[in-house]
């Protein structure tokens, strides 16, 4: 277990490495003058452009600028933001845990309902509760996160005159005020993971349910329900927790655009605020983060496949 | 050396099913008359059984047939050109005119839907045939020859699937602006990762079984033997992926849209009118519905589509 | 197998399967001590832990218009010699010579071609036909590959095959998954005869096959042998299957060459205890004959071949294993003409050799 532990670190470490030497070659050879856009100020003069770019360290060849970065890497430093002349740590520390706080609510609303309706489904399989549930799920599949998102802005204003607070308060500073700002966007990004995981549940259990241990199980005398949540529902979680954690790439991705729709200072805003700007440190970093969460957050999920099935345990 | 002449020493197998015996029928011609089990005549049949047994995917796909259709033949549909702005009849609701009314710029929101097909299409189809093009070559050769450059690759892959598809087709498009050809790059760079995997781990079984190495002790070059016993056999995974990826490739265009770094205004795509439509919600709601409503059944048709393609060619799911 | 039989058999082919040395036929394929080692990997970075000798040292000639059979228990190494012979695989050392040129010497292109003569035959008939091209396209491929034919002259050439093959023209457009395990066996022979092989490796070529097929499909080789040329390698684990078909027998343990002679001597005349072992083990039919076998009975499993025993490999399992089979190596003596086997101290037991 250990061992395979540390292989999927180093194999995700040796990930974001080739991640981050990829991205900081792609982004230095594309036109787009960072420096004009960060002095953002066309008279400008030809010196102070100049001196801008020493400052940044952009003048220097890109192979040198490369290595640099990955010698303050490796110290622990990732340089400092362009746009906010602040340390890419610095940013990075204010506005990940608004993105983590997002997407673990997002996570425990698609929990709350995928599993459990995936079983109901299952359990009354053909029934107009399965039929009905399916619908919702592959509809709630195929809306796209920010539509749900902007419907949920529209109507929520013109039918109740409803908006969440406005400047961002996070959850130590005001909780109640924080869980409005996190609800909506939470249940956007939950969504679709949560009918997702619904319908992986549902198949995964119709397969559990007509296997032979089933039957033996039934045999000794098991009451249904207890057939249906302790021995199906169990052994049909693993495949569903290989999609939740596949799905938590496109939950990161979600983040950028509710993130940026509900004013929440989080990574994802962030994100397409670098991009704009041309921003290349915080770009790089923010890139590497998600990488490294979604390689820690599958390499999790494999963890809990030996909690939940101990064949793998003894492996 | 022997040469192969016409035997008369073997008799005809008898007792076994599936071979006539005996008999010499005539010329080489005769050979090709019969197809009742080829490639052709077992696809037809794939077909049929399809539209018996998955009515919400045949449904599916006649919606797809209509959306295809009202691309092509936009023009017919509706005369109203959707780039004119109109500063007469802004913001007018629906009518007999406008059928979804206009937009803030006097737009007709119901042109705009009809050409946005045409955007949302585009992407989507090139954006699906391009990875899987791709996708199989790269997986399939990297499968088959193993070696430091599949090792290499596959690390590639997981660096590039490791970061969240909208984030990276964000980058990219913003790295290199907002156009349809850098729209469909982006995403061609996002998704092609996904069937390079599929296609180089089937490869990896293929390239184990007997009839490869029949075929290499046959002499076949490296190359030969990949695309005839290799794609073909792998295809079926792949097939499923590209059916349920159309869906996955429409979404990620309207969301880079919405954010801006879809194709340029003033083109008509779904996602920035969704965009604009925010901005007026709270007097004008059907700017905003009727395109949410074309993405969300596009995809929805799309999903159903790819999941009863799924269902006929994986016997093995539980339904 | 009947006089009748024999007697036809002798005729075509010039030499008894009656225990006499193998003809004098010209010498198609020298294999000089064939080994072949897989490196075992572990661990994060891959390192090499060790190896498996799937084979270590055989050496035998194959002539023209004979078989010579290969026979050993699983894991012996049999399959891995096979595709060795046809440069399938790399030696690790040793030397393959076709005609009495060196595999290992001529250009990729030369053996590309070379591999008209050198054809193979797999055991599983499930596996080893693209379920997705029709017979047609199968059997054909080669002549594709070499450019021999195209067109309705392909066509033509393909139907003539499965004919011989006992196969018919109709199925020229059917599908893998439409016939039988025989049959498909049979699309196999066909494939492997387009190119006019010399030399055929039959890889277990009728081991998965329910046993009244197994003896069509054998006759059906036999014929094939006769009519044009055929050398066969047949590879095999069942020892009747040996009797009928081959001239001369190879036995192999654990990657070495344990016993080689011409069947009929092999049969009557085993030498090397591992040998005595697997005959008595042969189920025979009638049980009179049954009793006059020396039973020997072997102990224990097969090692792996990743670390065989020290010595002698058979030492482990063997009734008649002394100290010194540990530590002696044993070479190959030649019993009678003809009759090699590994030394053994056995021989030296009074009354072992007449047995």
């Amino acid at each position: 277990m250990i061992e395979m532990i540390v292989k999927r670190l180093l194999a995700g470490l040796l990930t974001l490495f080739i991640l981050s030497t990829f991205l900081f070659f792609v982004m230095r050879s594309v036109p787009g003058d960072t420096v004009r856009l960060q002095l953002a100020d066309a008279t400008v003069s030809e010196e102070q452009v100049a001196q801008f770019t020493a400052e940044l360290g952009l003048d220097k060849p890109a192979w040198r600028q490369y290595f640099s970065w990955l010698g303050g890497v490796v110290q622990g430093d990732l340089g400092n933001s362009f746009e906010h002349r602040k340390p890419v740590t610095e940013v990075l520390a204010q506005r990940l845990p608004v993105t983590f706080e997002l997407a673990i609510f997002s996570i425990i609303i698609a929990l709350a309902i995928g599993p459990l309706s995936g079983m109901i489904s299952a359990i009354r399989r053909g029934k107009p509760t399965d039929g009905l549930l399916r619908l919702f799920s592959i509809v709630g599949l195929s809306v796209p996160n920010f539509l749900i998102g902007v419907l949920m802005i529209t109507y929520l204003s013109l039918w109740f005159n409803y908006s969440a607070p406005f400047p961002y308060q996070n959850l130590w500073e005001n909780p109640w005020n924080n869980f409005q700002q996190m609800l909506l966007p939470a249940i956007a990004l939950g969504l679709s993971v949560g009918a997702a995981t619904s319908r992986m549940t549902r198949s995964s259990m119709l397969e559990v349910l007509g296997a032979d241990y089933i039957r033996t199980v039934r045999a000794k005398g098991a009451t249904e329900q207890m057939i249906n949540t302790k021995h199906a529902f169990r052994n049909s979680m693993i495949p569903v927790l290989t999609l939740v954690g596949l799905q938590f790439g496109a939950l990161l991705g979600g983040t950028v655009i509710l993130e940026s729709m509900f004013s929440l200072p989080g990574l994802g805003s962030q994100v397409f605020e670098s991009v704009g700007a041309r921003d290349y440190p915080l770009i790089q970093a923010a890139a590497i983060v998600y990488g490294a969460l979604f390689i820690l957050v599958n390499i999790g999920v494999d963890l809990a496949y030996g909690l939940v099935d101990p064949r793998i345990r003894a492996s | 050396m022997a040469t192969v002449t016409t035997s008369t020493t073997t008799k005809p197998t008898t007792g076994e099913p599936g071979s006539p015996s005996g008999g010499s029928p005539p010329g080489p011609s005769d050979a090709r008359v019969s197809d009742e089990n080829g490639p052709r005549a077992r696809f037809k049949a794939s077909v049929r059984h399809f539209i018996r047994s998955q009515p919400l995917g045949l449904a599916a796909f006649a919606f797809i047939v209509l959306l295809i259709l009202l691309a092509v033949f936009a023009d017919l549909v509706t005369s109203f050109d959707p780039t004119i702005q109109n500063r007469r009849d802004v913001k007018v609701g629906p009518n007999g005119t406008f059928f979804f009314g206009t937009d803030h710029l006097g737009r007709d929101v119901f042109a705009r839907i009809i050409y946005g097909s045409r955007i949302s299409l585009t992407v989507a189809g090139s954006v699906v045939v391009l990875s899987t093009f791709i996708g199989v070559v790269i997986g399939g050769v990297s499968g088959y020859f193993g070696g430091w450059v599949d090792l290499v690759l596959q690390r590639i892959i997981d660096a590039v699937m490791s970061i969240p598809v909208l984030v990276l087709a964000l980058f990219i498009v913003a790295l290199l602006g907002p156009s349809l050809r850098n729209l469909v790059l982006a995403l061609v760079v996002v998704y092609t990762p996904r069937f390079t995997r599929i296609a180089r781990g089937e490869m990896l079984r293929i390239k184990e079984s007997d009839y490869v190495a029949a075929a290499e002790a046959l002499g076949a070059r490296p190359f030969r033997t990949i695309a005839r016993h290799g794609v073909p056999n792998l295809m079926a995974p792949i097939i499923i992926m590209a059916s349920l990826s159309f869906g996955n490739a429409i979404v990620a265009e309207a969301a880079l849209s919405f954010l801006g770094l879809g194709v340029p205004p003033p083109n008509p795509s779904w996602g920035r009118m969704v965009a604009d439509a925010k901005e007026w919600i709270r007097l004008f709601p059907w700017m905003l519905l009727a395109p949410a409503t074309a993405i969300s059944l596009s995809v929805l048709a799309f999903n159903l589509f790819g999941d009863a393609v799924r269902d006929h060619l994986d016997p093995k799911l539980v339904r | 197998m009947s006089a009748v039989e024999a007697d036809s058999v002798e005729d075509q082919k010039g030499n008894g399967n009656t225990g006499q040395s193998v003809a004098e036929g010209e010498v198609l394929v020298e294999v000089r001590n064939l080994s072949k080692h897989f490196p075992i990997h572990k661990g994060i970075l891959n390192r090499t832990v060790g190896q498996v000798r799937a084979v270590d040292g055989i050496s035998f000639d194959l002539k023209r218009g004979t078989t010579v059979a290969l026979v050993g228990e699983s894991g012996c190494g049999k399959t891995t010699t096979g595709r060795l012979v046809l440069r399938l695989l790399e030696p690790t050392s040793g030397s393959v010579r076709f005609e009495g040129r060196d595999l290992a010497e001529i250009s990729k292109a030369e053996l590309r071609q070379l591999r008209q003569r050198l054809q193979i035959i797999f055991q599983d008939p499930f596996s080893s036909l693209d379920p997705r091209m029709s017979t047609a396209s199968i059997v054909g491929e080669g002549l594709d590959i070499h450019g021999i034919a195209s067109g309705d002259e392909k066509i033509e050439r393909v139907a003539e095959l499965l004919e011989m093959v006992g196969l018919s023209r109709r199925d020229l457009k059917k599908f893998p998954h439409q016939f039988s395990g025989g049959q498909r066996q049979r699309i196999g022979i066909a494939r492997a005869l387009a190119t006019n092989p010399d030399v055929i490796v039959c890889d277990e070529a009728v081991s998965a096959l329910d046993v009244s097929i197994q003896a069509q499909v054998l006759n059906l080789l036999k014929d094939l042998q006769a009519e044009l040329g055929l050398t066969y390698l047949f590879i095999t684990h069942d020892l009747n299957v040996v009797r009928y078909i081959s001239d001369e027998v190879i036995v192999m343990y654990l990657g070495e060459m344990v016993e080689r002679a011409a069947t009929e001597e092999l049969f009557t005349n085993p030498q090397h205890p591992y040998t005595r072992a697997l005959l008595s083990a042969v189920p025979v039919v009638d049980p009179d004959m049954a009793g006059e076998r020396p039973r020997v009975m072997l102990e224990g499993d097969v090692p792996s071949p990743s670390n065989p025993p020290s010595g002698c490999r058979f030492h482990t399992r063997c009734p008649f294993a002394v100290e010194a089979c540990a530590s002696d190596v044993p070479e190959l003596i030649e019993m009678s003409p003809g009759h090699v086997a590994a030394s053994c101290p056995a021989y030296e037991t009074e009354g072992y050799l007449n047995q």
